[in-house]
């Protein structure tokens, strides 16, 4: 791993956002991210991330095609550990990743703290039957860790059959996820 | 056109990584404003106003990644 320090908030957000164009291209060749300063912003480093189109097709093998959609929230922030005096990172503030067949919703990982006092841990919800939960399942808060939009992705490729989008998709993804758990500040 | 398609069919083309396309404040707004029209069929500011007095439900599946994006609460 080639460390990459940021020195501006630009650097910083950029950097982060070609990291999530490699993981984004594992899962399509055309795929693209739009980033724009969030609406609703407490300061000039706010970002929010979507996909240039509303959702992207995932194409399976002998299996129907499934969707994801993505939504997250970024800020960039002096970097505030020891050893990286001087240096800028991206801090996710939010994200929600969704994966949708045609009959709707299967998995959607949530993480909104700063929009949901109720329920601040990342979670899963899971579209499923009523009857064995006493609650509408797409209801229930699955406890999860926090998720890297990475994970997905290899959730997707490894155990749903998605065509990946490069063949080098799974040391793409191994570099991502390695940068991610080696830089975040929480889990 | 037929060397084109061989080479993305056998992988040989070069990876590159997905494109991010950088809007404006005003850019930025107009796209989740389509967005919600889209998905709910009303304009952005009157989707803020039903997730804040709860006539929208904003853990509702395709609403839950444009609450966030608008700061909405969620559940």
């Amino acid at each position: 791993l080639v460390r990459e320090p940021a020195r501006t908030p630009d650097d910083a957000r950029k950097r982060y956002q070609r990291i999530l164009g490699d993981s984004l291209s594992c899962l399509s060749p055309t795929a693209s991210w739009y980033v724009g300063p969030s609406l609703d912003r407490a300061s000039d480093d706010d970002y929010s991330l979507l996909f240039r189109n509303r959702s992207i097709v995932l194409k399976r093998q002998n299996l129907p095609s499934l969707n994801l959609t993505c939504a997250q929230r970024f800020s960039i922030i002096p970097d505030p550990r020891e050893g990286f005096e001087g240096e800028w990172k991206a801090n996710t503030l939010a994200y929600i990743y969704t994966v949708e067949n045609s009959d709707g919703e299967m998995f959607s990982w949530h993480w909104h703290p700063f929009s949901s006092s109720a329920r601040p841990e990342p979670h899963l919800h899971v579209r499923g039957s009523a009857a064995e939960f006493g609650n509408s399942l797409h209801k229930v808060h699955i406890p999860t860790g926090r998720v890297a939009f990475e994970d997905v992705v290899r959730f997707l490729i490894a155990d749903l059959g998605v065509k990946h989008g490069r063949r080098d998709w799974d040391s793409v993804l191994a570099e991502s996820i390695f940068r991610f758990r080696k830089y975040r500040t929480w889990a | 056109v037929i060397f084109g398609k061989l080479v993305h069919r056998f992988g040989t083309a070069e990876p590159k990584s997905a494109e991010t396309v950088e809007l404006s404040e005003a850019e930025f707004r107009a796209l989740i404003d389509e967005r919600v029209r889209e998905s709910v069929g009303i304009p952005l500011d009157e989707f803020k106003a039903q997730l804040a007095d709860g006539r929208l439900d904003a853990e509702a599946p395709s609403l839950a990644g444009l609450a966030i994006l608008i700061g909405a609460r969620t559940g």
